[in-house]
C-alpha cells in the first residue's frame, strides 16, 4: 500500500493525537495553543498543497485519491486554517477545554478529507457521521450560557431525525 | 406459508406489539424494558435472515449496552417523577396522522414493486466469513469508527463533567 | 423460502412509522432518543432483508456500521441530556425556549 498517497489525512490525524495528548498532559495557556496549532494548520496547508498531483487507489478500491479530490482537501486545509485564525477570543470556553475545541475542529477537517476521497457508500456514510459528530460535541461547549446545551440538543435530535433517519 | 415464515410473522407480531407498548408508556423504565424485549425480537429476525453474528451483536450492544445506558440515565436523573401526566389529543393526532401517511405510502410502494414478491432463500453467514469480508473489503471504514467512537468518548467525558463549583467559569471543577 | 422480500420491508417500514411517532410526539427528551433508536432498528432489518435477497453481504456489514454508531450517539445524546437537566432541572421539551423568537 502506498503510504505517501494519504499524507494528508496522516498528517491531520497525527495533529489530532498530538492535541488529544496535549490537552491531558499541558497546562493550559491560551496564546501560547493558539499560536502553535496556527502554525500546524499552516504545515498542513504546505502538506496539502505538496500533495495535489497524486494518483491512486487505496483500501480495495474504497478510497480514491486524484486531483479532485486533492483540490478540494487544500481547501479544506485552507478553511481550517481561517477558521483556527478567528478563534483568538473564545468566550465563554473555558480555558481547559481550548483544545479539545482544536481538537475538535481538527477531527471535523479529517473527516471531510475522507470523505472526499472515499469511493464506496459506506466510507462516505461514515466519514460524514464522524464530521456530523465532532460538530454536534463543539455546539455545547460553551459553559455558562445555557442556549448553549439547548442549542446542543436541538441540532444533535433534530439532524439526526432529519437526513439519516 | 412454512415454518419459517411462520416464525417470521410471530417475530414481526412481537417486535411491533413490544414496540407499539414501549411508544406509550408513560413510565420510561417500561418502555426501555418493553424495547428491550423489542430488540430481542429484532435478534431473532436477524438470526432467521441468515445473519448470526448480527443477532447476537443486536443482543450485546442494543439491549445489553444501549438500554443500559438509558436506564442507567433515568435512574440517575430521578426522570420517573416527571412522566407526562396526559398525552393531549393535540400533541397526539398530528404524529399518527403522519405515521399512518408514512405506513400507508410503504405498503403501497412495496406492494406495486415487481421485484418485492421474490421469496428469500434461506442462508446464512458464519461469523468467520463475515469477519473476513469486513476487514477485507471495509476496513478504512472499520478505522473510522474506531476514531468516531474515540471523539465521542472525549465529547462525552466533557459534556458529561459536573459542573465547576465557581459559577465564573472555574479553574478547579471535579469531574 | 422464508416470506416475500416485500414483508421484511412492511416490517421495517411500520417499525420505522412507530420510531417516528415517537420521536415526534412525546415531549420527554428521553423518549425522542427512544424513538431514534427504533428508526435505527428498523432500517437494520430492511438492511437484513435486502442482503438476503440479493444474496450480497455488504447489507449486513452496514448493519454492523449502523449499530455502531446508534450506540455513538446515544452516548452524546445522553451526555447532552445530563448537561440540560442539571443546568434546568427538567427534560421537558417545552420548558427550552430561550431559541425561540
Amino acid at each position: 500500500m502506498n503510504w505517501g498517497l494519504i499524507i494528508p489525512e496522516l498528517y491531520y490525524l497525527a495533529v489530532c493525537g498530538l492535541l488529544l495528548v496535549l490537552s491531558m498532559v499541558v497546562k493550559p495557556n491560551p496564546r501560547r495553543d493558539l499560536v502553535a496549532v496556527v502554525y500546524l494548520a499552516a504545515l498542513g496547508v504546505v502538506v496539502c498543497l505538496a500533495s495535489v498531483r497524486m494518483e491512486g487507489t487505496l483500501f480495495a478500491a474504497a478510497y480514491r485519491v486524484d486531483l479532485f479530490s486533492q483540490v478540494f482537501k487544500v481547501l479544506l486545509a485552507v478553511g481550517f486554517l481561517l477558521v483556527l485564525s478567528l478563534c483568538t477570543e473564545l468566550n465563554g470556553i473555558d480555558d481547559r477545554l481550548r483544545l479539545e475545541f482544536y481538537l475538535l475542529l481538527t477531527t471535523c477537517t479529517v473527516a471531510m478529507m475522507l470523505l472526499v476521497s472515499s469511493a464506496e457508500l459506506l466510507t462516505i456514510y461514515v466519514a460524514l457521521e464522524l464530521s456530523s459528530y465532532s460538530l454536534y460535541l463543539l455546539v455545547p461547549l460553551r459553559r455558562g450560557h445555557d442556549v448553549a446545551v439547548e442549542a446542543g440538543i436541538k441540532y444533535l435530535l433534530s439532524l439526526r431525525c432529519g437526513p439519516y433517519d | 406459508m412454512t415454518f419459517h415464515g411462520l416464525i417470521f410473522y410471530g417475530l414481526a407480531a412481537v417486535i411491533l406489539g413490544a414496540t407499539l407498548a414501549a411508544v406509550t408508556r408513560r413510565n420510561l423504565v417500561h418502555a426501555v424494558v418493553y424495547l428491550i424485549i423489542s430488540f430481542f425480537g429484532t435478534a431473532a429476525v436477524y438470526y432467521l435472515l441468515g445473519a448470526p453474528f448480527l443477532g447476537i451483536l443486536e443482543v450485546i450492544i442494543y439491549a445489553g449496552a444501549i438500554m443500559v445506558l438509558f436506564l442507567f440515565i433515568i435512574m440517575m436523573l430521578r426522570v420517573e417523577r416527571q412522566a407526562e401526566y396526559r398525552f393531549s389529543l393535540g400533541q397526539w393526532l398530528p404524529a399518527a396522522i403522519l405515521g399512518l401517511m408514512f405506513l400507508v405510502l410503504v405498503a403501497l410502494l412495496v406492494s406495486t414493486d415487481p421485484g418485492a414478491g421474490a421469496g428469500l432463500t434461506a442462508a446464512t453467514v458464519s461469523p468467520r466469513v463475515f469477519g473476513r469480508f469486513l476487514f477485507q473489503r471495509y476496513w478504512l471504514a472499520v478505522e473510522i469508527v474506531s476514531f468516531l467512537l474515540l471523539i465521542v468518548l472525549i465529547g462525552a467525558l466533557v459534556l458529561g463533567r459536573a459542573p465547576a463549583r465557581r459559577p465564573t467559569g472555574g479553574t478547579e471543577g471535579d469531574p | 423460502m422464508i416470506v416475500p422480500y416485500g414483508h421484511v420491508l412492511l416490517l421495517a417500514g411500520a417499525l420505522f412509522a412507530l420510531g417516528l411517532v415517537c420521536a415526534v410526539a412525546r415531549r420527554n427528551l428521553v423518549m425522542v432518543l427512544l424513538g431514534v433508536e427504533i428508526m435505527l432498528n428498523a432500517a437494520g432489518i430492511a438492511f437484513v432483508g435486502a442482503a438476503l435477497r440479493w444474496q450480497q453481504l455488504e447489507g449486513q456489514i452496514f448493519v454492523l456500521f449502523i449499530m455502531a454508531l446508534a450506540a455513538a450517539e446515544v452516548s452524546v445524546g445522553l451526555a447532552l441530556i445530563v448537561r440540560a437537566y442539571r443546568r434546568t432541572g427538567s427534560i421537558d421539551q417545552t420548558t427550552y425556549d430561550l431559541l425561540k423568537w
